[in-house]
């Protein structure tokens, strides 16, 4: 009997759940126009010196494209191309132009154990091939889990490097300790060397490549247009996706603190804030599936500028967000129903380039 | 609401009679073989579903309507056995019309070996109020070609 009183009483939290709708309101003051058509997974994309682009297919393909011709690149890093693992993340050295580096991350099956986990590497296109590759950091132990690979990959004003690596599905053990890969934000020097300034360069037995943790799988990562800080977003379990502003050391809190339950309706924990664990700078319930993030800082799009964009592969729109003081005050659904939205750039001319699973890549037009 | 909970309350009631059931041990017919067979498969599958399919198709199986489509009662998993094998192990695009409601969308191929689609197989079939008769071996994944 109480078994079944137990039944009902996740059975009416899941219906809770289930009617949980997300009430953002659609904009209808702008269009788009389609660049790139037939991707699969754009997971994410770069512009070259040229406004060519570079495009990761998430099942482990670069496609370069350039006046509207698509060129395969050759040799990419084999990928652990399972559930969410594959070829993530693209970005160019800031100094491209003189050194030529391109960094990836992606779902790596490098390594002694069966499955993959999350890497990241260097490496210079010559003749659409790439060449010098380094894999500059491969987070272990390998995994056959599907989820939470992550991966966004920054670089700071003084050149550090920034990427975040998802707990792989291991809540319990990986978010919290600092032993492990998975669940952190990690900062390296351009050439993967572990910067001495660390957070926890002479803890012990640490990761030393880690700056903060606590994290579940973040798939968008960003640098502030004005303040300069990193940002990011994760995905929750259901409800609980957040917006963080990263700082060196910090916790920020997953599993021990969330706004989400788990899939089943469950509860994870009673806590949503610990002393010595940070508040989100936003999170949304109902969870939209935060992938691909981007500040507007040109001047394309008046009224939005300032406006922080972030993808929802759930509900498949772009979410148009406003900022106030350090706070989400407005959202709104951009390019509504186009697709799951996978990545965003402010391209070299200004405008907005977003990512859409089973479409391609189409760039926002403003029309009032 | 109280006529979905009334359901629930019915299967889970079911479910448990069953569960009573299948822990008295009787004689070991070959149909009890298949029938650990199965649970056992059902087990594993639970696990991959967990991990590769809940974000999507939910831990009701219900999906999202118009966006995923449901596999608890789904008509189409019913009826194309082969065909939604074919979905998991290389990926389902186009149109597909599961309990009359059309669907478009696109599921990537999983990664999952053959092994682990007959579990998720085995599962999803037997779960919801659904009911596969017929365990899905990995010969028969193995076979099916794109």
């Amino acid at each position: 009997m109480t078994f079944i009183r137990q039944s009902l009483f996740i059975i009416s939290l899941v219906s809770l759940f289930a009617c949980a709708q997300d009430k953002t309101p659609i904009n209808n003051d702008h269009s788009y126009e389609l660049i790139v058509s037939e991707l699969r997974n754009p997971w994410a994309f770069a512009f070259l010196p040229d406004h060519s682009m570079l495009i990761n297919e998430k099942e482990g393909r670069i496609i370069h494209f350039k006046n509207g011709k698509k060129t395969e690149i050759s040799d990419v890093p084999k990928v652990y191309n399972r559930g969410q693992g594959g070829l993530l993340d693209i970005k160019l050295h800031p100094n491209y132009k003189n050194n030529g580096w391109i960094y990836l991350t992606y779902a790596s099956p490098e390594g002694q154990n069966r499955g993959g986990h999350t890497a990241v590497m260097r490496a210079k296109l010559k003749n659409n091939t790439l060449v010098e590759k380094e894999v500059l950091y491969k987070a272990t132990p390998n995994t056959t889990r599907g989820q939470h690979f992550g991966s966004r990959i920054v670089f700071d004003d003084q050149g550090y490097l920034y990427f975040t690596i998802g707990e792989r599905g291991n809540r319990d053990e990986n978010p919290q300790d600092i032993t492990r890969d998975g669940g952190k934000v990690y900062r390296l020097h351009d050439d993967g060397s572990v910067p001495l300034d660390n957070p926890f360069i002479n803890d012990g037995n640490a990761k030393t490549a880690i700056y903060s943790y606590g994290h579940r799988n973040p798939q968008g990562m960003v640098i502030h247009p004005d303040t300069r800080a990193i940002w990011t977003h994760e995905h929750g379990p259901k409800g609980g996706d957040e917006i963080n502003i990263i700082a060196s050391g910090k916790n920020y809190g997953w599993p021990v603190i969330t706004y989400g339950v788990n899939y089943i309706g469950t509860k994870i924990t009673d806590e949503t804030s610990r002393p010595g664990m940070e508040q989100p700078l936003h999170y949304w319930v109902p969870s939209i599936a935060p992938s691909g993030m981007e500040f507007i800082s040109s001047d394309k799009y008046k009224g939005w500028k300032g406006n922080l964009l972030v993808g929802s592969l759930k509900f498949q729109y772009l979410d148009n967000c406003y900022i106030k003081d350090g706070k989400v005050i407005k959202e709104e659904r951009l390019l509504d129903g186009l697709g799951r939205v996978r990545s965003i750039n402010q391209g070299p001319d200004g405008y907005i380039y977003v990512g859409i699973e089973n479409l391609g890549i189409v760039k926002l037009i403003k029309t009032k | 609401m109280r006529k979905i909970s009334v359901a629930i309350v019915a299967i889970v009631a079911i479910l448990i009679l069953v569960s009573c059931n299948s822990s008295e041990k009787k004689t070991n017919t070959s149909e009890e073989k298949e029938k650990t067979k199965l649970e056992a498969s059902m087990a594993r599958g639970k696990n991959i579903y967990t991990n590769f399919c809940i974000s999507c198709h939910l831990p009701n199986g219900k999906g999202l309507p118009k966006v995923f489509p449901p596999l608890a009662k789904s008509d189409y998993l019913k009826n194309n056995r082969l065909g939604s094998i074919r979905s998991i192990k290389y990926g389902q695009s186009g149109e597909i019309i599961v309990n009359g409601q059309t669907y478009n969308g696109v599921m990537a191929p999983l990664g999952l070996n053959d092994e682990e689609i007959a579990d998720v197989m085995n599962y999803i079939t037997n779960s919801w109020g659904n009911y596969n008769a017929k365990l899905i071996t990995v010969k028969e994944v193995s076979a099916i070609e794109e």
